[in-house]
């Protein structure tokens, strides 16, 4: 069974909202910090990591530690392997296998509990994981351009996120009674 | 920040967010599937559980994370009783405004 774009483009509303606005956030705080949009956009695409980018922004000047930085993402990161180890063999073999462990974050996990994982498609898992990743780079680049930063905005971020996992939880709890 | 140093920013970050999600990858899947199969589902009801909780940690006694945990309740309910992802967010959030707005 392969889901259209319109289904998984509609489940994936809520992440989009949460990710431009946090994205937003990062982007608005790591251009206040003298970083660029190009360097956001790197960032972003490469690591794709919320709470590890908020955390570098506290390293990003001159002489900072290489060692405590990558120690600190390191063990912000380390619920991942969970995860990973979750997933890993859901995902089907390859590349793109690799790109799905690499953009693997909270909010790609808790979505993946929206779908029947089993009946996912290779392209189903790339357009769910690929727009997540979209969403976060273009956040974190239109921030850095625009440059404002908006607590109520952040603070309703993480609000959203919580309805959101909320709303997985429903729905294992529900799928599990169904099953 | 030398353009060197930036570039150094950036790699340390990448590693350093890429190591922990690719980890999986060097450990015998195969191995760990077997252990997980049974409870592959249960087991990812404890990891979202562990999330929600890691996100309302910074939770008090106060007016709003009193109205914070109960749009979520009401998000939970309409999630599982109608299925209906963005409607639950929707009021969820309808509401948190709503009770920020009259506080």
């Amino acid at each position: 069974m392969s889901l259209g774009f319109k289904e998984i483009f509609i489940k994936s509303a809520p992440i989009a909202l949460s990710y431009l606005i946090l994205g937003g956030a990062f982007g608005a705080i790591f251009a206040s910090k003298g970083g660029t949009p190009i360097e956001a956009f790197f960032i972003s695409l490469s690591c794709y990591a919320g709470a590890a980018q908020f955390l570098a922004i506290e390293f990003y000047k001159a002489d900072f530690s290489a060692w405590l930085l990558f120690a600190s993402v390191c063990i912000i990161n380390l619920r991942h392997i969970i995860y990973g180890l979750n997933l890993i063999s859901y995902f089907p073999r390859g590349i793109v296998r690799i790109y799905l462990l690499s953009s693997l974050t909270d909010e790609s996990f808790g979505i993946s509990g929206l779908y029947d994982k089993e009946k996912l498609t290779k392209k189903n898992w790339m357009l769910i994981f690929g727009l997540n990743h979209f969403y976060w780079v273009f956040g974190c680049v239109l921030g850095s351009i625009l440059n404002s930063q908006s607590d109520s905005f952040n603070r309703y971020a993480n609000v959203l996120l919580v309805f959101f996992f909320t709303s997985v939880l429903a729905n294992i709890i529900r799928t599990k009674r169904t099953a | 920040m030398s353009d060197y140093e930036k570039v150094k920013f950036v790699l340390v970050l990448m590693v350093g967010s890429q190591i922990t999600r690719l980890f999986p990858l060097l450990v015998n899947s195969q191995r760990v599937n077997r252990i997980l199969s049974r409870n592959k589902e249960t087991l990812g009801l404890l990891v979202t559980i562990s999330v929600l909780l890691y996100m309302l940690k910074n939770l008090a006694f106060e007016m709003e994370s009193l109205i914070i945990i109960s749009s979520a309740v009401m998000t939970f309910l309409i999630q599982y009783l109608f299925g209906m992802l963005l409607i639950s967010l929707l009021a969820g959030s309808l509401v948190y405004f709503f009770s920020i707005g009259i506080l």
